[in-house]
């Protein structure tokens, strides 16, 4: 089925745009009701409207190509009126609920590769751990205004930066060499074997720790990081770098999470509606994959993170937006 | 396979405690017309005036309804390491030290992770 002669999927996408449109203008007016909304015994459209809205960023992500978390903390923490404490333990719940569920399917299908990933997730997972304690030490508005940048820094990585699905092979060096950082996967479409090795594992390694501070900090999943760097520095197909950046993120981000649930930060009423909403949104989002016009989707939402990305710069620094 | 398992335990555990929970079939330590009061002040502050504690003490309170959700929330933190486990017996069968010794090492950081040694 083609997005283009099929007109009603042209609409479900307007209509998605304009639901997540309505859905944050309706947070962010009743945000100063919030207390009111809660002493009239009205506490239920939040995680609701979570759920709603988890579920719609669900559906749109897996198109547009980037993962539930670092769609979840910049909008929810922009237009609800949760503190961001609390934003950034759900966002670190969703991204690890989704990577769990996409990991087996890929290991099956060779395209996420355990052994690529082991040494990357153990030094992601410890400094996403650092992170997780940097980011419940700093003030919220700096949280919030850094988050901005990150957020504006993700736009940017995904409007200019370039994929390549078979990355020139290079030498793989001697922690590529001793950790076996090398594989092969059958590409559907050809039928035919790829083989790949990893090369610059040491960049590699120094450049997963940072991912995970960011993503302890920010309680993102930091696929819009891994994959650039498995694929761009690594050399590691695009296939098999998407992949095992889902298998990396099981990791990591069980470390964060299990921070955030230990200060107490996991509040039930917001993450468990956000974790439901966005995985049954993520399984129609996979059906819809084949026909929706991906372009679009992505760039709708590079416009909303970009809008999330500004608000939240915004937000830190006290200037209403 | 493993992390199947636990994914759908976890995902499972994490509906079956919430509906009761916010239907106010079961109480919660914090009563949700609550919550709105709360879940806007920074983490610090909630914690004063909830009172719900930090680590793992919501594990003596299962019978209000947000501690019980929290036990899916816990499973799913637990999932990778279900899974390295079983990975960790593939490896050692196999004679790769390297990975096995990535994996009892990756193990090592997810218990250090959920012990509460390092939020203290």
């Amino acid at each position: 089925m083609n997005a283009t002669a099929c007109p009603e999927l042209r609409h479900l996408v307007a209509a998605t745009g304009c639901l997540l449109a309505l859905a944050m203008l309706s947070p962010a007016a009743a945000s100063e009701s919030g207390v009111a909304a809660g002493a009239a015994g009205g506490w239920w459209i939040w995680p609701l409207a979570l759920f709603g809205i988890c579920f719609l960023l669900g559906i749109v992500a897996v198109p547009a190509g980037v993962g539930g978390g670092v769609l979840y903390v910049p909008i929810v923490g922009g237009f609800f009126p949760f503190h961001l404490d609390f934003v950034r333990s759900a966002g670190l719940l969703v991204a690890m609920a989704s990577a769990l569920a996409a990991a087996p399917p890929l290991l099956r299908g060779r395209l996420a590769d355990l052994r690529l990933a082991l040494p990357l997730m153990l030094v992601a997972s410890v400094t996403s751990i650092f992170g997780a304690l940097l980011g419940l030490a700093l003030p919220a508005d700096v949280v919030q205004v850094a988050l901005g940048i990150v957020v504006l820094g993700i736009v940017a990585l995904m409007t200019f930066a370039r994929r390549t699905d078979a990355p020139a092979a290079g030498p793989q060096g001697t922690i590529g060499t001793a950790l076996h950082l090398s594989g092969w996967y059958r590409d559907v479409a050809t039928g035919h074997e790829v083989q790949w090795s990893a090369h610059r594992a040491g960049w590699g390694l120094g450049l997963f720790a940072m991912i995970g501070v960011l993503g302890g900090v920010f309680g993102v999943g930091a696929g819009w990081a891994n994959v650039p760097v498995l694929n761009l520095v690594m050399g590691v197909p695009l296939k098999v770098a998407a992949g095992t950046s889902g298998l990396i993120l099981t990791g990591a981000s069980a470390s964060a999470s299990w921070m955030y649930l230990n200060s107490g930060a996991m509040l039930p009423m917001i993450a468990v509606p956000s974790a439901i909403g966005m995985m049954l949104g993520a399984r129609i989002g996979a059906r819809l994959l084949r026909v929706l016009p991906a372009a679009l989707v992505r760039r709708m939402v590079i416009g909303l993170l970009l809008f999330s990305g500004l608000r939240a710069i915004a937000k830190g620094a006290g200037i209403g937006l | 396979m493993a992390t199947q398992l636990a994914t759908r335990l976890g995902m499972v555990a994490l509906v079956a405690t919430f509906v009761p929970y916010a239907a106010r079939w079961t109480p919660g330590r914090v009563a949700p017309e609550v919550l709105p009061a709360l879940w806007t002040r920074p983490l610090r502050s909630y914690l004063e005036r909830a009172q719900t504690g930090t680590g793992w003490q919501w594990t003596t309170s299962l019978g209000s309804g947000d501690s019980a959700c929290l036990i899916g929330i816990a499973i799913l933190c637990a999932a990778s390491a279900v899974a390295l486990l079983a990975a960790l017996g593939v490896f050692w069968r196999g004679r790769d030290r390297i990975s096995a010794t990535l994996c009892i090492a990756q193990i090592g950081v997810l218990v250090v992770a959920a012990s509460d040694a390092l939020s203290r």
